[in-house]
C-alpha cells in the first residue's frame, strides 16, 4: 500500500465519523416527529411519543408493519420480496428507513433540525 | 507468429471469462453467510474483476465488460431497469469513473483503487436511490456504508493486486 492509499482511508474514516457525529447530535427526544411519505405524498406526521406501538401502512403490494419500541422505529413486516427495510433494523434519532419498491420513506425528525424555530419569544 | 486478430480474440475471450466470473461472484455473494446482519450491504467481490479489467485493458474495454456484467446481473437477479438495477448502475458508473481517474493519474495502488471503488460504489448507489426517491433520507446510511467500504475495498484491492501479475504474464 502507498502513502496515498492511507490518506484515502483517513479521508473516508473522517467523512464516516462526521456522518455518525451528525446523527448522534440529533438523537431522538420527546419532541421528535415521525414522518411517513408514500410516493412523495405525506401519509402521516405525528410526534414519536404519540405514534402507536404498531402501525399498518397499506402499500401497492400489501401492507408495511411499523413497530415502535424504546423511542425507535423499525419495519417488522414488509410485502416486498427483498425485505431490505426489515433488514435495516431499528432507527433512532434523525434516521430513516426507505422502502424503494413501495416508494415509502419513514423518517424521525428531531426538534434540533427541520422546521423547528431557532428561538421562541414571549 | 501472432496476428492482431489473435490478440483481439484472446482479449475478447479473457473479457468474456472475466464477465462470467464477475456475474458469478455478484450472484454468489448473496449466499455468503455474513457474521452480522448487514441488510443490503454486500462485500462487492465482483469489483475485483473490474479492477483487473481496468489495469489490463483500460477504460474502453472495461466499459464493455461492465455493460455485459450489469445487463446479465439485471437479467438474472434484479430485473432490467427496476429501481434495484438503476441503483446498481449508478454505483457502478461512479465507481468506474473514480477508479479510472485514480489509476490513470497513478494516485493509488490497486489496494487504494479497491477502497476508492467500494466507497464510490456505495456513494453512487445512495445518490441514485436518493434521485429515484427524491429524498435525502437515504444519506443517513452513508456513514456506515463508507466505513464498511474500507475492509471490503481492501479485500477486493488485495485480491486484484495479487492476481494482476499472473494475468499480465498470461496475456503478454
Amino acid at each position: 500500500m502507498r502513502r496515498n492509499d492511507y490518506l484515502l482511508c483517513l479521508v473516508i474514516i473522517t467523512a464516516a465519523l462526521c456522518g455518525f457525529w451528525y446523527s448522534d447530535s440529533t438523537a431522538a427526544d420527546s419532541n421528535a416527529v415521525v414522518r411517513i411519505t408514500r410516493h412523495h405524498e405525506l401519509i402521516l406526521q405525528q410526534t414519536l411519543r404519540d405514534f402507536p406501538d404498531q402501525y399498518l401502512l397499506p402499500t401497492e403490494h400489501g401492507s408495511l408493519t411499523i413497530t415502535k419500541a424504546n423511542s425507535s422505529l423499525r419495519v417488522s413486516e414488509a410485502p416486498c420480496p427483498d425485505k431490505l427495510c426489515e433488514k435495516q433494523g431499528p432507527i433512532t434519532g434523525s434516521g430513516s428507513i426507505v422502502c424503494i419498491p413501495e416508494g415509502v420513506i419513514i423518517e424521525i425528525i428531531t426538534s434540533k433540525e427541520g422546521d423547528s424555530p431557532d428561538a421562541l419569544l414571549h | 507468429m501472432r496476428s492482431s486478430t489473435d490478440t483481439t480474440t484472446k482479449t475478447m475471450l479473457v473479457l468474456a471469462l472475466l464477465a462470467a466470473l464477475a456475474v458469478l461472484l455478484r450472484l454468489g455473494e448473496n449466499l455468503l453467510p455474513l457474521p452480522v446482519q448487514l441488510g443490503a450491504i454486500r462485500p462487492g467481490l465482483a469489483n475485483t474483476i473490474t479492477i483487473l479489467c481496468l489495469y489490463l485493458f483500460g477504460l474502453r474495454l472495461t466499459g464493455l465488460f461492465l455493460t455485459a456484467r450489469v445487463l446479465l446481473v439485471g437479467l438474472l437477479s434484479t430485473g432490467l431497469f427496476t429501481p434495484g438495477f438503476l441503483i446498481g448502475l449508478g454505483g457502478t458508473l461512479l465507481s468506474l469513473l473514480l477508479m479510472e481517474a485514480g489509476r490513470r493519474r497513478q494516485l493509488f495502488s490497486p489496494y487504494g483503487i479497491g477502497i476508492l471503488g467500494a466507497a464510490a460504489h456505495n456513494t453512487g448507489q445512495i445518490l441514485t436511490a436518493s434521485l429515484i426517491m427524491q429524498s435525502f433520507a437515504l444519506f443517513s446510511l452513508l456513514p456506515l456504508l463508507l466505513l464498511l467500504s474500507l475492509p471490503f475495498g481492501l479485500l477486493t484491492g488485495a485480491v486484484a493486486a495479487k492476481t494482476l501479475p499472473f494475468l499480465k504474464q498470461y496475456l503478454h
